[in-house]
């Protein structure tokens, strides 16, 4: 039992749901996405993201357009699919319960 | 000043120097093994790019144009260690990962081979070469570091292999490079673990009816982890025979070194006769100078070998990619130079053979008073000879060189008397060097009374190399004399004349005398005379007649069998012919008791009952019908 995996464990659930969360306020870059999750400190470099972000288009919980960019090539335009909204909705209880179970368990004493 | 190189990333192009480049290649590259297997693969390795592009293009400006290592370090630092690229390895929770996350567990069971040897300077004594192989193969670099002890006690092998080695092998600069350099090691519990894995799924399959309609998918998938299972068996063989590449390099370096420097060292006992052989080339052939220059120039001759054999074993054994245009094209140049220092001396060897010379002595013989000559070899042999200087007639010893190339003859002497006369013959860069030689070489005949013993070799002084020296010996006798030749002859005897062209072998263990018109035989019998040819005649000869004798007697039974035939056939004309027969013998009876003589009667008798056996004409149509049935019967 390495500290790291259960770490790792705890943070992927989380990933995916903090990814479509960013995406219920509206359609994102993946570079927004990045940004986001880099100042909330979930994700500490970028490669781990893409795999990800296709393993969830993929699953049918996103979508992307493609938008021309000024700067770069063209970017994806990910926006959440309604399998992915009731998807979100259903890990937003769970992560409620879950505040709720850890609030409970742990401070009891 | 640094050449960049362009490149096109998700459709932009940039300019990268070199450096950066091959970073940024070696990168992408490890993502992409690390992703292998993934159905997503392509996707991901697109958006990769892209951002990297992204990143790129906000690191560049009107006045920055190129792309540094600077520039692929931070966008690296960004974007993450390749195995950041694959997603934390958690249990299969949720239905619609666990088909993924199988490929990834299969994956990265299957890429572990990708790996490449590099030096480990981050754990180095010397280069770095034992830590690197010991990641390589899996193993503690402490127990590489001992065999390159234990081979440095071995002739010093292990210090030139891993020179060599610390040459060849490149050094893990970048982050990807030592992680290739570590990688998973290549043992047979991965081995096993990529077969589980195959295992494991044909379960799954099995178990699960949705996923039924992939089995033509998980087929092929099977079939590729038996394709790199023989990929890896192949790899292993291709190392095995690298190694043995290898080892026959540094070995035959090890040779030519100690050709070199004196034989003192000798890998395996007379290892391709090479010991002698040099030592032949050095005593027999070549001159003082020029020694050290030929074994020069056929060592530089065998460097190309030996590094190719070497380089090539070191590619097979590590896969290694590395560039070795240079050592290849260096030790031909050099085998090349070596091979103009052989031909150099070879032409001044050549040289030494341009002019030829002879010289003459002439040893009496002491009269015998009418007894045989008997002629045979002084088997007082002053040296010892071995298996190889028996082959090349030439032996080397302490005091002087043997050499047996000898000619001796018969012949008729013009004087009363016998003598001995002895023609020596040697080769040499002008004919007064030729004649010299000549005069240098020493022979030597005995006489005891009737007794002459003659030596097989003649003798030439150490310093002396071998210059086609030959000699003619003919021992003169006049007519009227008689020699006896020993068996011992045989290797110096040469086409001796005589009255009955008798070769020199049946010359051997006979008695000769010189006559007016040359040599004669006087003890040997009638049938001597090419007695092998008699041999094999009388042998011949022998199963012609049995086989006549077969041939008769087969005939012979199937004129046996005709005759029976014929009778058969011709019975009712027999009986014909015996009561025509019977007829006459009646008349026959009463003249006889009219004319009173018996014996007219029993003859005519006898002819009447032989004659319809005798008298068949050989082509009569009976005959042809009998044979055919004959040959349909056998």
């Amino acid at each position: 039992m390495k500290i790291e995996n259960t770490k790792a464990q705890m943070r992927k659930g989380v990933l995916e749901f903090c990814i479509l969360s960013i995406l219920v306020n509206g359609d994102a870059y993946a570079s927004d996405i990045i940004a986001t999750l880099k100042e909330g400190k979930m994700i500490v470099v970028e490669g781990t993201l893409y795999p990800l972000l296709t393993r969830l288009k993929n699953a049918g919980l996103l979508a992307y357009r493609w938008e021309e960019s000024k700067s770069g090539p063209p970017r994806k335009y990910y926006s959440l699919t309604p399998t992915g909204a009731s998807f979100l909705k259903e890990l937003d209880t769970t992560w409620n319960e879950l505040v709720k179970a850890v609030e409970v368990t742990t401070s009891k004493k | 000043m640094n050449k960049t190189i362009n490149i096109n990333l998700a459709g932009i192009i940039f300019h990268l120097d070199e450096g950066a480049y091959k970073k940024l290649t070696s990168y992408l590259q490890s993502i992409k093994d690390r992703l292998k297997g993934d159905p997503g693969q392509e996707e991901i390795i697109a958006d990769i790019e892209a951002r990297i592009a992204e990143l790129f293009s906000e690191k560049l400006d009107k006045v920055k144009e190129v792309i540094n290592m600077t520039d692929v370090d931070q966008v690296m630092s960004v974007m993450g260690n390749p195995e950041d690229y694959e997603s934390e390895d958690d249990e299969q929770t949720s239905s619609s990962q666990s088909n993924s996350q199988t490929f990834r567990n299969y994956s990265s069971t299957s890429h572990s081979f990708g790996r490449k040897l590099y030096r480990n300077t981050d754990d180095k004594v010397f280069g770095g070469v034992a830590s690197g192989l010991g990641a390589y193969f899996g193993i503690d670099s402490v127990w590489i570091r001992l065999i390159w002890v234990f081979l440095f006690f071995t002739w010093g092998t292990g210090v030139l292999l891993y020179i060599i080695l610390w040459i060849v092998i490149p050094e893990a600069v970048t982050t990807s490079q030592k992680l290739q350099m570590k990688g998973e090691p290549i043992n047979v519990s991965n081995i096993e673990r990529s077969v589980k894995n195959v295992g494991e799924k044909v379960g799954n399959m099995a178990s699960d009816p949705k996923l039924g309609n992939k089995i033509g998918n998980f087929v092929e998938r099977v079939l590729n982890a038996f394709v790199s299972l023989l990929n890896f068996v192949l790899k292993f063989a291709f190392k095995i025979i690298g190694i043995a590449l290898m080892i026959l390099g540094v070995l035959i370096l090890i040779s030519f070194l100690g050709a070199i420097f004196g034989h003192e060292i000798i890998v395996v006992d007379n290892m391709f006769g090479l010991y002698d052989v040099s030592g032949y080339i050095d005593r027999m052939l070549v001159v003082e100078e020029h020694h050290s220059l030929l074994i020069l120039g056929i060592v530089m001759m065998m460097i190309a070998t030996v590094v190719w054999l070497i380089l090539g074993g070191i590619k097979l054994l590590f896969n290694n990619k590395t560039s070795t245009k240079i050592p290849l094209i260096g030790s031909a140049l050099v085998s090349l130079v070596g091979f103009m220092i052989v031909g150099y001396v070879a032409l001044s060897l050549g040289r030494d053979f341009r002019n030829s010379a002879s010289t003459t002595r002439i040893n009496d013989v002491d009269s015998i008073n009418g007894k045989v000559f008997y002629l045979t070899v002084n088997d007082n042999r002053p040296y010892e000879v071995d298996d190889l200087s028996d082959e090349l007639g030439w032996t080397i010893a302490e005091d002087g060189h043997f050499h047996g190339d000898i000619e001796l003859n018969i012949g008729k002497s013009d004087k009363d008397y016998a003598f001995v006369k002895e023609k020596y013959k040697a080769k040499g860069r002008t004919k007064k060097d030729a004649l010299d030689r000549a005069k240098g070489m020493k022979y030597s005949f005995e006489q005891s009374d009737s007794l002459l013993l003659f030596d097989d070799f003649f003798k030439m002084d150490s310093s002396e190399k071998y210059r086609n020296q030959e000699m003619e010996i003919v021992f003169y006798i006049p007519v009227g004399m008689s020699i006896y030749l020993d068996n011992d002859m045989e290797d110096i005897i040469y086409d001796i004349d005589n009255v009955t062209n008798t070769r020199d072998d049946h010359m051997l263990d006979h008695t000769w005398l010189m006559t007016q018109s040359g040599l004669v035989c006087t003890d040997c019998s009638s049938d001597f005379f090419d007695e092998e040819d008699d041999a094999d005649a009388s042998r011949y000869e022998q199963e012609w007649n049995e086989e006549a004798e077969e041939l008769e007697k087969e005939r012979l039974e199937l004129e046996k069998e005709n005759e029976e035939l014929e009778e058969s056939q011709d019975i009712e004309r027999l009986q014909q012919e015996v009561e025509e027969l019977r007829k006459q013998n009646e008349k026959l009876k009463k003249q006889k008791s009219k004319n009173n003589t018996g014996t007219k009667t029993r003859y005519t008798e006898n002819r009447g009952f032989h004659s319809p056996l005798y008298i068949l004409p050989v082509n009569s149509p009976s005959i042809v019908d009998h044979n055919q049935s004959y040959g349909t019967r056998v």
